[in-house]
């Protein structure tokens, strides 16, 4: 880290007027903004202006957050609460329990909810007076709270962009919205007129629409099918109402009732082809997997860790697919695709702890000329030249990430690859799984572009580095997070990786100090922090090291 | 390689590299929205700017000349102040007052990443003090009544980082 040169130790002259007033507020803003909060606070306590600097930039107040009750032993909030004074600060949050009553707070609640932009409600129960004191409120969380019955509400929240209610009825909301665009609820335990209440919500804010997360019954999903008249772009549908047959339906009838949908985020779908045929543009699809074996009360368990197929229906605009497996007790899910199956947009793939057999993957990404970006986390593959040649096949990747659980067949011969991917600059090659070493090292000779390199959880030996650094002649940047690797690695490093400029370490290669000056002296950001396992203290890992040159 | 005119406040002109000058939101804007003719040999007036501190700004132009355009900058990205470049560090050293002027002049010809660094400079220079301890530092008067200080900080014990 470069010295930091206080210019003030040697340049301030004792006798100099008040210099700090000649610079205007709206600059200091600027170089608080550059402050964390800690040293915010303190700014604050200097002098007036900038006490005043601070709380006149919504900047600024964005970094606050006040909680009220001030106290953990305070547990009530009524007439006689006295928060002990304010920050102006953009995010608010009550936090009570069990429907708790907010008394009158008017005494000291309007001046501070004039900055409030957020402001979550938790665990109790308000007066809807409370919004109306915070006209720049634009989320607005409520988190097993209510509203206190009230007469007659003479606001708007005109600036209310995003609602969150969870465990929560949107009581007098639905004539207080004007523009909200994102909703999320959930609902736990349903009670009697809340679907209805939330139907009137959504109904009030039909033309700002855009985005809802759910986690809802199927009646309430059935409900909302019959809104046709949104024109909801982003949907996410938790699944603590999941496993059934039933409630699949009624997502596959909510979908079709809103085709105008561009990314869908679904948990444990049992089949994908209606949803995804009654979707036709949709831009980006979240698909999460949980455990199947975990009991679900009175819901539908498959009984393999099975994925729906990827159908053979047109995704002729999907750009993002993100499949996340989720390693159960019964293994990896296999990845099926449905032959002729196409995206010929998809830019970035994104599967997880998923099991990918045979080359119908290849198949399938053949057609999606525009891939750029693959991350394979933890994935099962047949054999060690199935996953070289899927990740070499797509000609414009930029970025790639993968990390391998189990390889059934290590082949012993060569790895014939066409043609080396030369648009790669960015690699990032995690668990290894059973892969040995020395094959593994010859996939840096398939990716002689990248310049930037990340090589996670793994020992790598000498000879591995070696050749990582031959392949590697454009790397600039590299981390490591290994465990071990022998110190002639950095010896390579200086060898071939003439470009390098960023380099960091973690627990890992054992430099010698000639190396650590070479890099601190010749790198623009030289990182080495080594920690080492030692068997008498209690804690286990020691550092060792610790060298941090920053210099851009 | 053309060049323009500035002429600062106590009326010295520099001949300046438009490229150079460019650097300056201001300049530009004078050069291509308003049509101001740099061939016509006037020099642009810069009345808030002081030849010593002109002189300087040019300086750190002509070293950034070439640098490519920066990020938007994202307002929820924590800020870092430990990444100005070695050759900037070297250039702000100075002292404070010659700092706040070129803060100013920056400010006043828009020249954001001269202010970027700038500010970070003087965040560093904030970083890690005590209250009294930056009054020292810029030289400011406590204005708030005696005991009035302990009264704020007890106000910021609620206060959370954001999340």
């Amino acid at each position: 880290m470069p010295k930091r040169k206080l210019l003030t130790d040697s340049g301030i002259q004792p006798k100099q007027p008040k210099i700090e007033i000649r610079l205007p507020p709206e600059i200091w803003q600027k170089i608080f903004l550059n402050l964390p909060l800690k040293d915010l606070i303190v700014a604050r306590l200097t002098c007036h202006r900038w006490r005043d600097a601070v709380g006149s930039s919504p900047g600024l107040r964005d970094k606050f957050w006040l909680k009220f009750p001030h106290d953990r032993n305070i547990t009530m909030i009524n007439r006689n609460y006295k928060p002990p004074g304010t920050v102006p600060a953009s995010n608010v949050m009550f936090q009570l329990d069990n429907y708790s009553k907010i008394g009158s707070i008017a005494a000291w609640w309007p001046q501070v909810a004039s900055t409030v932009t957020c402001l979550v409600m938790c665990g109790c129960e308000f007066p809807v007076d409370v919004l109306g004191h915070a006209p720049n409120l634009k989320s607005l969380h409520l988190i097993s709270a209510r509203f206190r019955r009230t007469g007659r509400v003479n606001f708007k929240l005109i600036n209310l962009r995003r609602l969150s209610l969870k465990k929560s009825r949107p009581g007098p909301l639905a004539r207080l919205i004007t523009r909200l665009e994102e909703l999320e609820f959930a609902i736990v335990d349903e009670e009697d007129g809340e679907i209805d209440e939330i139907v009137g919500l959504i109904q009030s804010a039909k033309s700002s629409l855009k985005e809802l997360v759910l986690d809802v019954p199927q009646g309430c999903l059935r409900m909302l099918s019959l809104l046709t008249e949104l024109n909801l772009k982003k949907v996410k549908l938790r699944d603590s109402y999941g496993y059934c047959y039933g409630f699949f339906e009624a997502i596959v009838q909510f979908v079709e009732a809103h085709p105008a949908i561009e990314e869908l985020s679904l948990f444990n779908p049992l089949e994908l082809h209606h949803v995804l045929r009654a979707l036709p543009n949709l831009k980006r699809l979240f698909l999460g997997f949980s455990d199947p074996h975990v009991e679900h009360e009175g819901g539908y368990l498959p009984e393999e860790n099975v994925l729906p197929e990827i159908p053979n229906v047109a995704l002729s605009n999907l750009e993002h697919l993100q499949i996340d497996g989720n390693a159960g007790t019964a293994g990896w899910p296999t990845l099926l695709i449905q032959q002729g199956a196409r995206l010929p947009k998809l830019k970035q793939l994104y599967l997880g702890f998923i099991f990918i057999p045979d080359d119908s993957l290849s198949e399938l990404l053949r057609h999606s000329p525009d891939l750029r970006s693959m991350t394979l986390t933890i994935c099962g593959f047949d054999s060690w030249h199935q996953l070289l040649s899927l990740i070499t096949q797509p000609k414009r990747l930029q970025r790639l990430s993968f990390s391998v659980s189990n390889v059934f067949t290590v082949e012993d011969d060569p790895f014939n690859c066409p043609a080396p991917v030369t648009s790669l600059t960015y690699l990032k090659v995690g668990a290894p799984g059973n892969v040995p070493s020395d094959k593994l090292r010859t996939v840096f000779r398939l990716f002689p572009a990248v310049t930037e390199l990340q090589l996670q959880d793994a020992a790598y030996d000498g000879g591995f580095i070696e050749e990582m650094c031959r392949s590697l002649a454009q790397l600039e940047r590299l981390s490591v997070n290994g465990l071990g690797v022998s110190c002639e690695a950095t010896t390579h490093l200086r060898q071939y990786c003439h470009k390098l400029r960023y380099l960091r370490l973690y627990e890992s290669w054992a430099i010698p100090p000639e190396d650590i000056a070479y890099f601190s002296k010749r790198l623009d950001n030289f990182y080495y922090n080594r920690i080492n396992y030692h068997h008498q203290l209690y804690t286990r890992w020691v550092l060792v090291h610790l060298t941090r040159v920053r210099k851009f | 390689m053309s060049t323009i005119k500035l002429e600062t406040s106590d009326g010295v002109k520099f001949t300046v590299k438009t490229q150079v000058a460019k650097c300056s939101g201001t300049i530009r804007t004078m050069l291509e929205d308003i049509g101001i003719n740099p061939q016509d040999g006037e020099a642009i007036p810069l009345s808030n700017v002081h030849s010593t501190i002109l002189q300087k700004i040019l300086v750190w132009a002509e070293h950034h000349v070439d640098d490519p355009e920066p990020p938007r900058d994202d307002a929820d990205a924590a800020k870092r102040t430990d990444d100005i470049c070695s050759w900037d560090e070297d250039f702000l050293k100075v002292d404070q007052r010659t700092l706040f002027d070129v803060m100013l002049a920056a400010n006043y010809l828009d020249m954001k990443q001269l202010i970027a660094v700038c500010c970070k400079t003087v965040a560093n220079m904030i970083k890690g003090k005590t209250a009294d301890q930056i009054r020292k530092t810029f030289n400011i008067e406590n204005d708030f009544p005696p005991g009035d200080e302990d009264k704020i900080r007890l106000r910021n014990q609620f206060c959370e980082e954001r999340r």
